[in-house]
């Protein structure tokens, strides 16, 4: 098996793969696991909008060991990195860290939180310093004003 | 070992692998997760295809006594003369999928098999992979007959 702590390092290689094949293979792949991710994710949003997404986040603090603070306004949900294992293991790693691998965070995320009405935006800041900030907004005028803030922003597709 | 994990373990990753493995199957066919898990063995894991290319199979062994008993599989290791073998009698992975209410993967055997294939390629050993049962099976590490180390 791979390890659930591997699949980071498996699919950074598959990203390299498929941006061999062209970069709307890798989108098309993120596409797929945000299909997934509205599994798993998306009962949450239905039920408790903001909440439900704080909730399953925290959920996912605990579980991948992230260091990060998480926020909820009446605006927005805050996620905030400030040492995301999944690129650190991609940076700790024989075969390389994937020049663009963050991006994939928003290509399975952004997907599912826009399907249930809502805006998202992130900040990556860096590709070889495991921070970043991810925002979810009700409101998409708001969204926008936060991108402009941004040092890298997220833009998957 | 290279890569040791600690604290608590995220058990869905499973679930993304296992979709990731379907989608890579039917839309790009077996050659493409041949090559996927071969730059996962031999890249990736790179310390454990050299102690492999050495003779050396301890850090494969270490790899996977530490995370299926991470991930509370069960599994009994066996020694012969010229050969060890890895019995998982309950993978961690088809007990989370069966939780899940998700079906196993067709392949998933098969990205086991291509994982070992790859690790003994250029290597004095052969991996042998064999299914006994949903969620039981065995790798057996064999020294290759032509090798004398």
């Amino acid at each position: 098996m791979i390890p659930s702590d591997h699949f980071v390092r498996m699919y950074n290689e598959l990203f390299k793969m498929l941006e061999e094949k062209g970069h709307s293979h890798l989108q098309n792949y993120w596409r797929r696991i945000a299909s997934l991710q509205k599994t798993i994710l998306g009962p949450y949003i239905e039920k408790d909008g903001l909440q439900g997404m704080y909730d399953y986040w925290e959920h996912i603090r605990i579980e991948e060991n992230c260091d990060a603070n998480l926020e909820i306004t009446d605006d927005f949900f805050e996620f905030r990195m400030n040492k995301c294992p999944s690129l650190s293991k991609a940076l700790d790693n024989d075969a390389g860290a994937f020049e663009y691998y963050c991006d994939h965070c928003a290509g399975w995320v952004k997907p599912v939180v826009e399907e249930y009405g809502y805006h998202y935006s992130s900040d990556i800041i860096s590709r070889t310093l495991p921070v970043c900030v991810m925002r979810i907004y009700k409101d998409r005028k708001k969204a926008e004003e936060y991108n402009q803030t941004h040092t890298l922003p997220a833009k998957p597709y | 070992m290279r890569y040791k994990d600690t604290g608590e373990v995220h058990m869905d990753f499973h679930l993304a692998t296992n979709e990731t493995i379907e989608y890579v199957l039917t839309e790009y066919g077996q050659d493409f997760l041949k090559e996927l898990f071969r730059r996962t063995a031999q890249n990736v894991y790179l310390d454990i295809y050299n102690g492999l290319r050495k003779g050396d199979s301890q850090k494969l062994l270490e790899h996977w006594s530490y995370y299926y008993t991470r991930e509370k599989g069960d599994y009994i290791i066996t020694e012969g003369l010229n050969e060890v073998c890895f019995h998982v009698t309950e993978c961690p992975v088809v007990r989370h999928l069966k939780e899940n209410k998700i079906p196993v993967n067709r392949a998933f055997y098969l990205q086991m098999e291509l994982m070992n294939n790859a690790w003994s390629e250029d290597t004095p050993f052969n991996i042998e992979t064999s299914v006994l049962s949903e969620g039981e099976y065995t790798m057996t590490i064999r020294r290759t007959p032509n090798d004398s180390q």
